[in-house]
């Protein structure tokens, strides 16, 4: 676990690894999606349509701080933590097994609701926006009823497992890390292995040889 | 969505993890059989001589799979080869694999996971906004490309056969000329994951004046995300 990896090995691997991957290295990310909907969102709910679907958490006012002011104007800014927390969620995304789940628009869109609903939690910000009205108003043109219905569900899915993510589920080692577990797999995998001179097959004194090479 | 190759199902995913894991689990007891034997051959042979016994066959390379979460393939072109593969698995386990070499004790898929899961999640500290070293500062593209390739080449393919860990840099080296970043392969070598897990600080040292060393200007070219 712990020896570098030589300039031969990263080319070897690089050769399997195209191979393995059938060839296809062209990849789109949700880093993008997420860029273009926080624009679409901020030209949007500038219109008639769109000024009902948000409303501002008035938390200067004690007194009632559930208090929706509907009339204030939305100006770039009140997006930005939003999108920035989306971008957090996302880096959390694409090293676990979502993106192989979901297409990068739907985490995109699902992000923005996430990191819309923790910042409103953890009260960072106080733009509320209605999605799921916002994805009807948007999609319906294009599509009937029953498609808008399926891509909600799909979307909710994706949130879904978005917001586990932080628990670690879905293959994302961002944030726990159990090293004792991995010390006792990875010297697990060394008795087991095709790579690396391969598992010992008789008894003490090759097991001891072999631990005595580097490993590379 | 439904006919799109790239987008699994998780019970999907569990499978084809599954039969990577029980392929790999096959080819290493056939090898270790096949080597027995060579080597109680030899024995018998040349018993008498001193010399020692020529180090073991090198494992002939299994040729890499490739059929999951591909643009060219359609689900149910997975879900096809991965039935058939299936019955196949089933019948050479049953008639070419003795009961001898049970031993072993084989890495589960859910081990195999974890390990994919440690080396995925040290990518973004080797390259990425925030890497460790900043010639390899690039955009998180460059990061979740490399991400995805390693994912997706181990949908097909165990961790017992192939090196998470050369797999994982080489997929880093690969998603750097993929996104147009291209960082020279030297940076990745003396960039072991020891100093990524410990974090000792000679290491970056050593590291860093071994890079200062070298008088390319990457900087020109770095990407500014």
């Amino acid at each position: 676990m712990n020896a570098p990896v030589s300039i031969s090995d990263i080319l070897n691997a690089e050769i399997q690894l195209i191979e393995g991957v059938n060839f296809e290295l062209l990849y789109f990310h949700p880093y993008n999606s997420v860029m273009a909907f926080t624009e679409d969102l901020r030209t949007f709910l500038k219109s008639e349509i769109g000024s009902t679907l948000i409303s501002f958490i008035n938390t200067t006012d004690e007194n009632n701080p559930d208090h929706h002011d509907h009339h204030r104007i939305l100006t770039g800014d009140d997006l930005r933590p939003m999108h920035d927390e989306a971008r957090r969620i996302i880096d959390d995304a694409v090293v676990s097994d979502v993106p192989l789940l979901a297409s990068p628009g739907q985490i995109g869109l699902a992000s923005l609701m996430v990191a819309n609903e923790t910042l409103l939690e953890a009260k960072q910000s106080q733009a509320s926006i209605q999605f799921h009205k916002y994805i009807q108003h948007r999609f319906a043109s294009d599509r009937k009823d029953h498609d808008i219905v399926n891509l909600l569900t799909q979307i909710d899915h994706v949130c879904s497992m978005l917001r586990l993510l932080k628990d670690g589920k879905f293959g994302c080692g961002n944030h726990a890390e159990d090293l004792e577990e991995l010390k006792k797999i990875h010297k697990k995998l060394k008795a087991c292995r095709a790579w690396g001179g391969g598992p010992s097959i008789e008894g003490g004194k090759k097991k001891k040889r072999k631990r005595d090479e580097p490993r590379g | 969505m439904d006919n799109d190759g790239f987008l699994l199902s998780l019970e999907l995913l569990t499978k084809l993890r599954e039969r990577a894991n029980r392929e790999a689990q096959i080819y290493i007891r056939r090898h270790i059989l096949a080597r027995r034997t060579n080597t109680e051959g030899i024995n018998s042979t040349l018993s008498s001589m001193d010399s020692p016994i020529p180090s073991a066959p090198i494992f002939p390379i299994m040729s890499v799979q490739s059929y999951a979460c591909s643009v060219t393939h359609t689900k149910e072109d997975t879900t096809k080869v991965f039935s058939n593969v299936d019955e196949n698995e089933n019948s050479i386990l049953i008639n070419h694999v003795p009961n001898d070499i049970d031993d072993i004790d084989f890495l589960t898929p859910v081990e195999e996971q974890a390990l994919i899961r440690f080396y995925c999640s040290k990518i973004f500290s080797l390259i990425g906004p925030h890497a460790q070293i900043s010639r390899l500062q690039k955009d998180s593209k460059v990061a979740s490309t490399a991400a995805i390739l390693v994912r997706r080449f181990f949908l097909s393919n165990s961790v017992m056969m192939y090196d998470p860990k050369a797999i994982m840099v080489a997929a880093v080296f690969l998603a750097s000329k993929v996104e147009d970043a291209t960082v020279d392969v030297r940076f990745f070598t003396f960039l072991s994951v020891v100093s990524i897990i410990f974090s000792f600080s000679f290491i970056f040292i050593c590291v860093d004046d071994y890079y200062n060393t070298y008088r390319y200007d990457y900087s020109k070219r770095e990407h500014k995300p």
